[in-house]
C-alpha cells in the first residue's frame, strides 16, 4: 500500500516535484520499465528514492528533467515540475526548464564536466545560456563555488575538472547545478562513488541547501544514506513504488517485504549481532598464517632530469595474521590496501620490508616456488565480469581451475565446488556474461576454492553488486570460513559490511597502517582517531536525521 | 607544458635516427652487387668500380652508414641517375608543386569536414545523417588515381570543367620559373590569364584529393561524434540548458583530439595520393620524380625521396603531438 | 548454428559480390570471352554487345582482362594478407603482452615496437613504391609490398587490444591460479584479443587490391601482360582527355565494387559472430545513459 504524505489534488503550485502514475516503456521489446509511480516533493525536503538496479529510480530522476533516453517513451501519467508539465513542453522550453527551475548532478563528475573547459568556465557558461549578462554572471560563478563550500573558489574556477579531488569535484559539480537557482534538484548516486569521509561532506552540504529551500530528489540503493539525509523515502522495485513516507516510519517499522528484505540487507554498525569475540590463547600458538613487518612499497617515475613522482603506496606496514582467523583491512582511495593485498598475493614483490605468506618468503617467490603457493593462496576479486573470461562457461573455468591445480578436473568434482558456493547446477553450461552479477561473483569464489586453498583474500568482493546479494556473499564467506577453517582476509572500505564476520580490523590511511585491533574493542572503540573518523562516517539506517560526520583529523600517530 | 614540450622533442633524434637507418637499409636489401644497381644499368665497368670507391662500398657497413649519415646531414644525398644532378636539388624544385597541392586539398578537407560534422550535429535525424554515410561509405573503397581520370572524363570531358591533365599550365603557356609552382609563377610574372589557368589546372588534381581523403575523415569523425552525442557528458551540459549551438561546439572541442589524430594521418595519406595524382595529371612534383625513380631504377633517387617523405612524416606527428597537449589539459599535467 | 544468411541487404550485396570475385578469380580465363593476352582487330571499340567493356588501342578487350585479373590481385590479397594477419598475431602479442612476460620477454617487446614505429614513420605509398624497387617489380615483390604494410596495422590491433585485456584483470585472474604465461596468452588473452583484427581482414584485403591497382598503375607492381586492373587503368589513361573513356573507368569501377563486396562481407561476418555469442566485444552490460551500469540480479 503506497502512502503519501499529501493528499492528491493539493494544488500543484506548493510542490516543486509532482508526478502523477508515471508509466515509461522501452519502444524495443515493449518493456515497462516504470509502470505508474507517483510521488511528490515540497520545497526544502529530501526525497529519498530507493531501490536496486532495474527499479527504475533513474528513469523517474531523468523524467524529471524531461530526458528520457533514447528508446524509452513515456506511455502514461504526467511529471510537474513548480507546476509545468515538462514531459509536454517543446523542446526549447524543457532546455528553458532545466537548469533555472530543476538540475542534475550525477554519480561520476569527470565523465560529466567538459575535460577541455576549466570548471568556472562552464558554469559561465551555463549562466550565459540562461541569459545571465558578463558581469553578474563572473560574480555568480565565485558566489556558487563558495555555496558549494569549496575552499579559494577562484582558485577552483581556474582550474580544470581531473585537477580536482573527487570529492571537490562532485561539488564544483552541485555548483554548477546550482547557478542558474533552480528550485529541484535530482541527485543520482552523487556520493556512491566517493570514499566514506568525502561523502559525509558532501551529504551535509546536501542538507544545508535543502535547509535553504532547495527541493532534492536523491536516488540511491543506500538506506543508511537515506535515513541520515532525507525527510521522505520512496522505495520502488520493479518499476513500482511499493512503501513511501516519511523517513522515520518506513524505516523504523516498514511494512512491504521488499523495504524490510532491502532494510535487514543494509549493513550497519549498530546492530544487535555480537561481535566475534578475541581469539583464545591455544590458537595464537601456531605460526601465522601472514607475517608482515616494516613492508614498503614504491613507484617511482624518474623524469628525464633526475625529477619524477614518486609514489609511496606503502611505508612501514607491519601485522601477523594467525591461521583460521577472518581479517579485514579497511581504507579508503588512497590508504594502500590494494597495493597490500597485491603484495599478499604475489602479484608484486615489495621494494622493502619481509612478507610471508602461508610459510613463503614472498621476496623470494620465483616459478618454482610460485606453483605450490597458488595452491595455498588465492584471491577473488573485486569485479569477477572482468577477471572471468567471458567466452568460458562456468564449467569450463572450473574444470581449468580443477586442472591447474591439480586436482581431478572431473564433472564431478565441479559440481561438487558449485554446491559448496550454492550455485544452481542449471548455470554450468552458460557463459558468465549471462549470469547475474551475484552469480558471477560465485563462480569467481568456487574457482578460487578449487585449490583447497588454506588461506583466501577477498578484494572488495561485494562492492559491484546490489544490497541484498551482498548480504548474501557475505554470508558465503562466513559458510567457507567456518568449513574450512580458511584464514580469511577481507579488503573493504565499508566498516559496517564486515563488522559481523571479522575477527581483527586494520585500518590503513596513506600508505600507512592506522591500527590492527580485535573487532569487539575496534567497534567498541578504535585506539586510533583515524578509524573513528571512519567509524563516524559511516551512514547507518537505523540512525535517522543523524548525518555522518566528516571530519578528517590530519597524519595521526600509529597506535596497536 | 615546457616539460612536456622537451619529453617530446627528445623523442625526434631517435626517430630520424630509425628512418635513416631504414632508408640506408633499403638500398642495401637489393638483390645482387649494390654498385651496379646503383651506377644503373647502362654504367660502364670503370663508372660502377668508381662508384663503388665513392660511396665505400667495399668497406663495413657501419662505416658505409657513417658516411652516408654524414653525408645526409651535410645536405649530400647522392646524384639522381635520370637527372645527373645533386637528389637535394631534385627534390628541392619539385617540392613546391606537390605541397601546393597538398595544402590546398588538406585546407579544402579541414573546411568541409567541420562543416558537415556540425551539420550532422546540428540536425542529426535530417539529410546530413544520410549524406555523412553515403559519403563516408567510400572510405578506403575507390582508388585515388581512378577517381582523378573519372573526373576528368565527368567533368573536364563532358563538361568542360577544369583542364587537361598536362601539368600545372597549358603547355603553350610560358612564365618565368621562380618557384616552379605554376599558380604562384604566374602571380609573381603578374600574368592574369595565366594565374586563371593555372588554377583551372589546379581544379581536378584537388577535387580528387579531396573527394578520395575527406570519405575516411568523416567517416571516423561521424562515428565519434555520434557516440560522444549520447554519453554522459552531453547529456549533463543538456541537464543544465545547454544551447543548441554552445551544444555543438562543445562536442567539437571535445572530440578535437581525435579530429587532430584523424587529419595528421589524413596528411601522411596524401603524401601517396600525391605520387598518384601527380602522375595522373602530369603535376612535375616530387611525386612524378619519386615514380620516375623507381622505374628507372634510380636508386639514389629512391632513397632521397623516401627520406624526405619520412621527415615530413615525423613532422607531422610531431606537430599532432603538439596540437595535442595545446587542446587537452589532461596531457599536459605530464 | 545459426543461419548463414546476413540480415541486411548490405550484407547480402557484399557476399554475392565476394562470391563472384572469388568464381572470377578461379575459373575467370577460362570464362573470359575472349583470350585476355591475345589482341584482337577490333581497336579502341566503344562498349557494345560483343566488347561489353570496348577494347583498348591494341584491340584487348577488356572485360576479358578484367575477368582474368580477379586471379592476380585476388591471389595478392589472400597470400599478402594472410601472412600479414600470422606475422602480426606474432608480432602484437610479443609486444602487448610484454606485462606479463619476463625481462628478455619485454626487450623484445621494446625491439618489436621500436620496428613498428619506424614503419609507421613512412607514408604507405611510399613505402611500397620503394620496396617494388628494391626487390624488382613482379608479383612477388608486390605481395612482399602488402606484407609490409598491412602486418603493422594487424599488430597494433592486437597489442592495443592485449593491452586492455591484460588492464582488466583477466591476466592477473589467470596468474594467480596458477596458469604460465604462454597458456594464458593463448587461452585466455588472445582468443578475448582478436576480434578487432579479425573484423580489419576485409578491410586490409581492399588496402590490398587498391595497393596492388596503384603500383602497377604506376608501373611498379606487376609485370605486364599479367592482368591486372591497375594496370589496364594505367594503359587507358591517355585515352581519357580523348574521349575514350571506357578504358580506364570499366576496370576501376569492378575494382571499386569487389572492395567494397569484401567490405561489406566483412561486417556480415562481424555481424554473425556477434549474434552467435562468439565475440567478446558483443557481451557488453546495459548501460543507462547516466553511466552506471545495470547490475542484473
Amino acid at each position: 500500500m503506497t502512502k503519501f504524505h499529501t493528499p492528491m489534488g493539493e494544488d500543484l503550485g506548493r510542490d516543486v516535484l509532482r508526478i502523477e502514475d508515471l508509466r515509461l516503456t522501452a519502444s524495443q521489446g515493449a518493456r515497462d520499465l516504470v509502470k505508474g509511480v507517483s510521488l511528490s516533493v515540497a520545497p526544502g525536503r529530501v526525497l529519498g528514492l530507493v531501490g536496486e538496479s532495474g527499479s527504475g529510480k533513474t528513469l523517474t530522476g531523468l523524467s524529471c528533467l524531461g530526458m528520457l533516453p533514447q528508446g524509452i517513451e513515456r506511455t502514461g501519467g504526467e511529471v510537474f515540475v513548480a507546476g509545468q508539465p515538462i514531459l509536454d513542453l517543446a523542446p526549447n522550453e524543457q532546455r528553458r526548464l532545466r537548469g533555472s527551475v530543476v538540475s542534475m548532478v550525477l554519480q561520476d563528475p569527470l565523465s560529466g564536466f567538459h575535460p577541455m573547459l576549466t570548471v568556472g568556465k562552464q558554469i559561465f557558461h551555463a549562466l550565459q545560456d540562461h541569459g545571465v549578462g558578463k558581469e553578474s554572471a563572473r560574480a555568480r560563478v565565485l558566489e556558487v563555488l563558495g555555496q558549494a563550500r569549496l575552499p579559494e573558489p577562484e582558485k577552483v574556477s581556474n582550474r580544470f575538472p581531473h585537477q580536482l579531488s573527487g570529492g571537490m569535484r562532485q561539488r564544483a559539480m552541485i555548483a554548477l547545478a546550482l547557478a542558474n537557482r533552480p528550485s529541484l534538484l535530482i541527485a543520482d548516486e552523487p556520493t556512491t562513488a566517493l570514499d566514506p569521509t568525502v561523502q559525509a561532506g558532501v551529504l551535509r552540504l546536501l542538507r544545508q541547501l535543502a535547509d535553504d529551500g532547495l527541493g532534492i530528489v536523491f536516488v540511491t540503493h543506500n538506506l543508511g544514506v537515506v535515513a541520515g539525509l532525507c525527510d521522505e523515502v520512496s522505495v520502488m522495485e520493479h518499476g513500482l513504488i511499493v512503501e513511501s513516507g516519511d523517513v522515520a516510519p518506513v524505516l523504523e517499522n516498514p511494512q512491504h517485504p521488499y523495504s524490510i528484505e532491502l532494510l535487514s540487507a543494509s549493513p550497519r554498525l549498530s546492530s544487535p549481532h555480537v561481535l566475534r569475540a578475541p581469539l583464545n590463547a591455544a590458537q595464537t600458538n601456531e605460526p601465522a598464517a601472514i607475517s608482515v613487518q616494516g613492508a614498503s612499497q614504491r613507484y617511482g617515475t624518474r623524469g628525464i632530469f633526475g625529477r619524477g613522482a614518486v609514489v609511496h603506496a606503502l611505508s612501514d606496514v607491519s601485522f601477523e595474521i594467525p591461521r583460521g582467523s577472518t581479517t579485514s583491512i579497511v581504507g579508503e582511495s588512497g590508504s594502500g590496501k590494494s597495493t597490500l593485498t597485491r603484495l599478499l598475493v604475489g602479484l608484486e614483490k615489495p621494494t622493502a620490508g619481509r612478507v610471508t605468506v602461508a610459510g613463503q618468503d614472498m621476496t623470494r617467490l620465483n616459478p618454482a616456488s610460485e606453483r605450490g603457493f597458488r595452491r595455498k593462496v588465492q584471491l577473488v576479486f573485486q569485479d569477477a565480469s572482468r577477471s572471468l573470461d567471458p567466452r568460458n562457461t562456468a564449467e569450463e573455468l572450473l574444470l581449468e581451475a580443477l586442472g591447474v591445480a591439480d586436482r581431478k578436473a572431473s564433472p564431478s568434482a565441479v559440481l561438487e565446488l558449485c554446491d559448496r558456493v550454492h550455485l544452481p547446477r542449471t548455470i554450468l553450461g552458460l557463459r558468465t556474461t549471462h549470469l547475474s552479477g551475484g552469480q558471477r561473483q560465485r563462480v569467481a569464489i568456487a574457482r578460487a576454492l578449487a585449490p583447497n586453498p588454506e588461506i583466501l583474500v577477498a578484494d572488495e568482493p561485494v562492492s559491484a553488486l546490489d544490497v541484498t546479494n551482498q548480504q548474501r556473499i557475505m554470508g558465503l564467506f562466513q559458510e567457507l570460513v567456518g568449513e574450512n577453517n580458511l584464514t580469511l582476509i577481507m579488503v573493504s572500505h565499508d566498516l559496517a559490511l564486515v563488522r559481523d564476520m571479522t575477527d581483527t580490523v586494520i585500518t590503513m590511511y596513506k600508505g600507512r597502517l592506522m591500527e590492527a585491533t580485535p573487532a569487539e574493542e575496534f567497534y567498541r572503540k578504535p585506539r586510533n582517531p583515524y578509524s573513528q573518523a571512519l567509524l563516524d562516517a559511516m551512514p547507518d539506517p537505523t540512525r535517522i536525521g543523524e548525518l555522518p560526520t566528516a571530519t578528517v583529523p590530519a597524519l595521526p600517530g600509529r597506535v596497536g | 607544458m615546457g616539460r612536456f614540450l622537451l619529453r617530446r622533442l627528445s623523442l625526434l633524434p631517435v626517430q630520424l635516427f630509425g628512418l635513416l637507418v631504414l632508408v640506408f637499409f633499403l638500398t642495401r636489401l637489393i638483390p645482387g652487387d649494390p654498385a651496379y644497381a646503383l651506377a644503373g644499368g647502362q654504367a660502364t665497368a670503370e663508372q660502377v668500380e668508381r662508384i663503388r670507391q665513392s660511396m665505400g662500398l667495399d668497406q663495413p657497413l657501419w662505416v658505409q652508414f657513417w658516411h652516408y649519415v654524414s653525408g645526409v646531414l651535410q645536405g649530400d644525398w647522392g646524384t639522381s641517375i635520370q637527372t645527373n644532378s645533386p637528389v637535394v636539388q631534385d627534390l628541392v624544385q619539385r617540392a613546391p608543386a606537390t605541397l601546393l597541392l597538398m595544402f590546398f586539398s588538406l585546407l579544402m578537407i579541414i573546411l568541409l569536414a567541420l562543416m558537415l560534422v556540425g551539420w550532422l550535429l546540428w540536425r542529426p535525424q535530417g539529410l546530413a545523417r544520410k549524406v555523412v554515410s553515403g559519403y563516408g561509405f567510400l572510405a578506403g573503397v575507390v582508388p585515388d588515381f581512378w577517381v582523378g581520370l573519372s573526373l576528368v572524363s565527368l567533368l573536364y570531358v563532358q563538361l568542360g570543367i577544369g583542364a587537361s591533365p598536362s601539368g600545372q599550365l597549358d603547355a603553350r603557356i610560358t612564365v618565368p620559373p621562380v618557384t616552379n609552382v605554376g599558380l604562384i609563377d604566374a602571380a609573381i610574372a603578374g600574368d592574369p590569364p595565366a594565374v586563371a589557368n593555372a588554377i583551372a589546372h589546379l581544379i581536378l588534381p584537388c577535387i580528387t584529393l579531396i573527394f578520395v581523403y575527406l570519405a575516411p575523415v568523416i567517416r571516423i569523425m561521424s562515428a565519434v561524434t555520434e557516440k560522444v552525442n549520447g554519453s554522459d557528458f552531453a547529456r549533463f551540459a543538456d541537464s543544465w540548458g545547454i544551447s543548441p549551438w554552445r551544444r555543438v561546439r562543445y562536442i567539437l572541442r571535445f572530440t578535437s583530439p581525435t579530429m587532430v589524430t584523424t587529419l595528421a594521418s589524413t596528411t601522411v595519406f596524401l603524401v601517396g595520393g600525391a605520387v598518384l595524382v601527380e602522375t595522373v595529371f602530369s603535376w612535375g612534383g616530387v611525386g612524378q620524380y619519386a615514380v620516375a625513380a623507381v622505374t628507372r631504377s634510380d636508386y639514389v633517387g629512391v632513397q632521397g625521396f623516401v627520406l624526405i617523405a619520412g621527415l615530413f612524416t615525423a613532422m607531422v606527428y610531431l606537430a599532432n603531438d603538439l596540437l595535442h597537449a595545446a587542446i587537452d589539459p589532461q596531457l599536459r599535467k605530464a | 548454428m545459426k543461419s548463414l544468411i546476413p540480415t541486411t541487404l548490405a550484407g547480402k550485396v557484399g557476399v554475392i559480390g565476394s562470391f563472384i570475385s572469388v568464381v572470377c578469380a578461379v575459373i575467370g580465363p577460362w570464362i573470359a570471352p575472349y583470350d585476355p593476352e591475345k589482341p584482337t582487330v577490333d581497336v579502341l571499340q566503344e562498349p557494345s554487345f560483343t566488347h561489353p567493356f570496348g577494347t583498348d588501342a591494341s584491340g584487348l578487350d577488356i572485360f576479358s582482362v578484367v575477368v582474368a585479373a580477379f586471379r592476380t590481385d585476388l591471389s595478392i590479397a589472400l597470400l599478402g594478407v594472410g601472412a600479414s594477419f600470422v606475422l602480426g598475431l606474432l608480432l602484437g602479442s610479443i609486444s602487448g603482452f610484454s606485462a606479463a612476460g619476463g625481462r628478455i620477454w619485454r626487450a623484445l617487446a621494446r625491439i618489436v615496437d621500436a620496428a613498428l614505429d619506424v614503419f609507421q614513420s613512412i607514408p604507405v605509398t611510399v613505402f611500397a613504391l620503394a620496396l617494388t624497387a628494391i626487390f624488382g617489380r613482379g608479383t612477388g615483390a608486390v605481395i612482399t609490398a602488402v606484407i609490409f604494410v598491412t602486418t603493422p596495422i594487424f599488430a597494433r590491433l592486437i597489442r592495443s587490444s592485449l593491452h586492455s585485456v591484460v588492464q582488466g584483470g583477466l591476466v592477473a585472474s589467470c596468474r594467480i591460479l596458477g596458469l604460465g604465461t604462454i597458456r594464458t596468452l593463448t587461452r585466455h588473452a588472445l582468443p578475448n584479443s582478436v576480434d578487432s583484427a579479425v573484423a580489419n581482414i576485409s578491410v586490409s584485403l581492399g588496402v590490398s587490391v587498391l595497393l596492388t591497382a596503384a603500383l602497377s598503375f604506376l608501373g611498379a607492381g606487376v609485370r605486364p601482360p599479367t592482368p591486372e586492373w591497375g594496370y589496364v587503368i594505367s594503359m587507358g589513361a591517355n585515352y581519357v582527355a580523348t574521349g575514350q573513356w571506357w578504358i580506364s573507368l570499366m576496370p576501376g569501377l569492378v575494382l571499386c565494387l569487389s572492395v567494397v563486396s569484401f567490405a561489406l562481407t566483412g561486417e556480415a561476418v562481424r555481424e554473425w559472430l556477434a549474434g552467435a555469442g562468439l565475440s567478446s566485444a558483443a557481451n557488453e552490460e546495459i548501460t543507462f545513459s547516466t553511466g552506471q551500469t545495470e547490475r542484473t540480479s
